[in-house]
């Protein structure tokens, strides 16, 4: 499964603006609370960014603690800061694969012994394999908390890679992919994005392809794990009910795991495109058609960030939006239509996506590049950029209501580079964007250059709707 | 009826040698939910959660209709009526509520399902007079009109394609409900079928509106940052003035006991093969329910559940193998899906998930599966009241199910009770050949 690291988290709009600045971390350092920005849009609530701690091991693994008696509950987790745009390109899929044999037995324990024991503490050790990084985590009751740390810390350093679980996981990765296209929005977004990016590793899929599945060694597993899944290239977030002796057997865990030096790819983003161009993958049988547009976007350190964020929730980023009110309001040509920023460590996207009848998928298109034609010369009006950031503030709190939701923000702040203050200084920094600022920002990323339009639908179904568009087609 | 109940539950069953170094067990699992329930004079039901950890206020308005209210012809009614309610009402009208709730910070939606209707909405606190002024508004004097049908109808069509016509795994669910209840209106899919949705009128809405949209059928559940004293004042104010309708007794045809085995197929143009085993089960809150829901768990539910294990890691002939036991308020379903990879026939997949279902009548489950099962059980309750929004709706969920919000947390030390005769039990009561229905998807050109 292909998966965008932070795009399903509605902290990723926290990551704000501004110029990266990597900072010395202290062996320890503790942070109150924080209120920054906030204190001005939620005026004598008492609303506050958690409390939490931050201690560096010698080995160079940070980690967070944030406390939270309100359920009986402790989490652990973690941020291997490599990705699938850290792998070569003629073993894609490593990254996932690395990550998905992690917890298929350890030097103590089989697959089947450590599923077991993950069980008994009622989780499963949860890998998320992104593009700029991979999410390790696990959670159980509070009563189980040294059990669960111990597991967990057995999985991450101690992995046994064996022959067998290697081959096991990489037949179900070649099913996995076979698979994909009976489900016609997921397979959409991923024709999508190697079309947006072609031969840049954002345009693969997660899991690699079945060339390169097949390809993969263990040996180049745990090559792979030896060379980026390392201390100094982790970050772990404690979360919920704990004291501060579990702290210190935390710290006592991990402090054996070795570090190294950790070697970051590079690639070239591709450009847009001069004319709009589209690609239409036809399947027999299919009774409704994907739609997907974009554009290559920006880096999470774009001065712009924040100001694309309100552009985005003005043009599709709810029901009221310009998007849904015409498409699917005024027309009934979808259920659902959304626009998203999604910015990342090399240049991430804007896109567009919606689905419509075969026989609409014309009308649709037309409407959505007239919609959009409109929002990139003109920008947004005074009142949607009024409603569009009060509602990016007034869902705020929810995004770190939860502690585990507050140590997600944490976490990701600190892998891309940004002040931890930005958690807290959200609300200030989207309420100081003005009209010119964000109709700037839109001008600024969409007048060069235009959108590339996948469709994903049965051509017998929708005939020559797309002739005038001259479409390159791939029938499957 | 006023009452106020501080709930606090120990998760006890889970006190053992793993609690050790607590020094009072039921202490070290408690969960705090003080909620105040009380009613109207016309019927309303408000149950209130006061929590201030974040400024936001979760909101939500649930209705006792969904689409087992139904009836063959208008299948969907209740799920049409759901989008229709955001299409306005007399004081705001449909572009007016959009644009209201998105300029005042405020997240909305709603969904529908075979029991009961819910929209909510989660704002901040300070916008707490809007959103019940809204809700007032919709909940009394909806404007259903053919112009917003007629587009909406387009709406709910793609929608269902989205959903089911062009979703695999849609259509296969789908056609399990239809295949497991033949005569209760569980039979047919929240949405409804296809040509009932083309042919929805606004006066079949408005029916539906008029009978079940009153305050006597809803459930009010309003959780997070607000004084209670003070919107209790308000709650009086603003719903107190609309008016108490009787509301029809919900008459639905009882689905006859199964006798022989059922199957159904269905050929797309799919990778691979997937099946179902499905059961006629029991209503949420059954007395069964807690033995068959440990039973499902043990078979189908983490990567060392027994079909996980066989399917997926011993015999590498599935992708995935699981099993739920689903209650809705007048029957449940339990069920087993597979995945097979492609190019993999079912058959040896099928006799596995015979075999187990059999082991599981056979053979009572070791005491370290039962307590693995209630630990999942327990871990997933304490994962679902991680929010404000959450709390709601689980709140909401057990009132209208089960008629009180306080099994939410009585249901914890009824898994604690159940033993390994108690899930062999009701394995051999529910599972057997002739009470099952196989439900096939599979690949166009037939299995290999």
């Amino acid at each position: 499964m292909r998966t965008l690291l932070l795009s399903s988290l509605s902290l990723s709009l926290i990551l704000g603006a501004g110029c990266a600045s990597k900072k010395t971390s202290p062996s320890a350092k503790t942070v109150k609370s924080s209120s920054g920005g906030m204190m001005d849009w939620f005026r004598g609530s008492g609303f506050r960014v958690r409390p939490y701690r931050i201690v560096t091991l010698k080995n160079g693994m940070k980690v967070f603690f944030i406390q939270d008696d309100s359920l009986p509950r402790l989490s652990l987790q973690g941020l291997m800061k490599t990705g699938l745009r850290d792998e070569p390109t003629d073993l894609a899929g490593i990254n996932s694969m690395t990550a998905a044999v992690l917890d298929q037995g350890t030097t103590k324990r089989d697959a089947m012994k450590l599923a077991g024991d993950f069980n008994a503490l009622g989780t499963e050790f949860a890998a998320g394999p992104g593009l700029d990084g991979t999410f390790l985590s696990a959670s159980s009751l509070s009563t189980d908390a040294d059990a669960l740390l111990e597991l967990y810390a057995e999985v991450l350093m101690n992995p046994a890679f064996t022959q067998k679980e290697v081959d096991r996981t990489k037949s179900q990765t070649v099913a996995a992919l076979r698979r994909k296209v009976d489900n016609p929005s997921g397979y959409a977004t991923d024709l999508y994005e190697l079309y947006l990016y072609g031969a840049h590793p954002y345009g693969r899929d997660t899991l690699g392809s079945l060339a390169t599945v097949n390809k993969i060694r263990r040996a180049d597993v745990i090559r792979h794990y030896l060379a980026n899944y390392r201390p100094n290239n982790f970050t772990l977030a404690v979360v919920g009910r704990f004291d501060a002796n579990f702290e210190r057997k935390v710290a006592a865990v991990f402090e054996p795991w070795g570090g190294r030096e950790i070697k970051k790819q590079t690639a070239d983003v591709p450009a847009n495109p001069e004319q709009l161009s589209l690609r239409f993958v036809s399947k027999k049988g299919l009774q409704q058609t994907q739609l997907r547009l974009g554009r290559i976007g920006v880096t999470r350190d774009n001065p712009d960030y924040l100001a694309l964020l309100v552009a985005s929730e003005a043009f599709g980023g709810g029901f009221s939006s310009r998007l849904m009110q015409k498409v699917r309001d005024d027309l009934g040509l979808t259920y659902s239509i959304s626009s998203s920023v999604d910015a990342r460590q090399a240049a991430g996207s804007f896109n567009i996506s919606t689905f419509t009848r075969n026989e609409a998928v014309g009308k649709a298109l037309d409407e959505i590049l007239k919609l959009y034609k409109e929002f990139a010369a003109n920008g947004i009006t005074e009142e949607e950029l009024k409603s569009a950031k009060a509602q990016l503030i007034g869902q705020y709190p929810r995004g770190i209501e939860t502690a585990d939701g507050t140590a997600t923000g944490l976490v990701l702040l600190d892998f891309y580079g940004r002040p931890l203050s930005d958690l807290a200084d959200f609300p200030k920094n989207v309420a100081k964007l003005s009209l010119k600022d964000v109709n700037a920002a839109i001008s600024r990323h969409f007048t060069q250059g235009s959108l590339k339009v996948l469709v994903f639908g049965d051509e017998k179904a929708i005939g020559t709707q797309l002739k005038a568009m001259s479409p390159e087609t791939i029938r499957l | 009826m006023v009452r106020c109940t501080t709930l606090v539950v120990s998760l006890f069953f889970c006190a053992g040698p793993g609690l050790a170094f607590a020094a009072e067990p039921g202490d070290a699992l408690s969960i705090k939910l003080p909620v105040e329930k009380y009613q109207l004079k016309n019927g309303l039901t408000v149950l209130l959660l006061e929590d201030h950890t974040v400024p936001m206020i979760s909101y939500h308005t649930w209705y006792k209709v969904g689409s087992r209210d139904e009836k063959e012809g208008i299948t969907g009614s209740a799920h049409m009526l759901e989008h229709m309610m955001f299409q306005g009402a007399k004081k705001y009208g449909g572009k007016d509520f959009h644009r209201l709730m998105q300029e005042n910070g405020i997240e909305w939606n709603a969904f529908t399902t075979y029991d009961y209707t819910g929209f909510y909405m989660n704002l901040p606190s300070d916008k707490i007079d809007l959103v019940m002024d809204v809700e007032v508004d919709r909940m009394s004097s909806l404007a259903i009109d053919e112009k917003n049908l007629t587009s909406e109808r387009e709406v709910v069509k793609e929608e269902r394609r989205w959903r089911v016509d062009n979703n695999p795994t849609g259509l296969l669910f789908e056609l399990t409900m239809s295949t497991v209840f033949r005569k209760s209106p569980y039979h047919w899919p929240v949405i409804g079928w296809m040509k009932d949705i083309a042919k929805y009128d606004p006066k079949t809405l408005r029916h539906f509106y008029e009978t079940y949209y009153v305050p006597n059928n809803a459930v009010l559940v309003i959780a997070g940052d607000f004084d209670t004293g003070k919107i209790k004042k308000q709650i009086e104010s603003v719903y107190g003035v609309l008016p108490f309708r009787e509301v029809p007794p919900r008459v639905n045809a009882a689905e006859p006991p199964q006798t022989v085995q059922y199957n159904a197929k269905l050929r797309k143009d799919v990778q691979s093969t997937s099946f179902n085993v499905a059961y006629q089960g029991v209503p949420e809150g059954h007395e069964d329910m807690y033995a068959l829901d440990l039973a499902a768990t043990a078979l189908g539910v983490g990567s060392s559940s027994r079909l996980n294990r066989r399917l997926v890691y011993q015999k590498e002939i599935a992708t995935g193998a699981s099993a739920m036991n689903f209650g809705m308020q007048n029957a449940g379903l339990f069920g087993v899906s597979v995945t097979m990879k492609p190019g993999l026939p079912m058959n040896d997949a099928l006799d596995i998930v015979y075999n187990e279902v059999y082991k599981l009548r056979q053979k009572p489950l070791s005491e370290e599966e039962l307590k693995k099962a209630r630990t999942i059980k327990m871990k997933s309750f304490v994962d679902g009241l991680r929010t404000i929004d959450a709390k709601a709706q689980a709140l909401a969920a057990t009132e209208i199910i089960t008629g009180s919000y306080e099994n939410l947390l009585r249901d914890l030390p009824k898994y604690e009770k159940v033993t390994a005769a108690d899930v062999q039990r009701v394995a051999n009561k529910y599972l057997n050949q002739t009470q099952r229905s196989i439900v096939v998807l599979e690949p166009r050109g037939g299995q290999p």
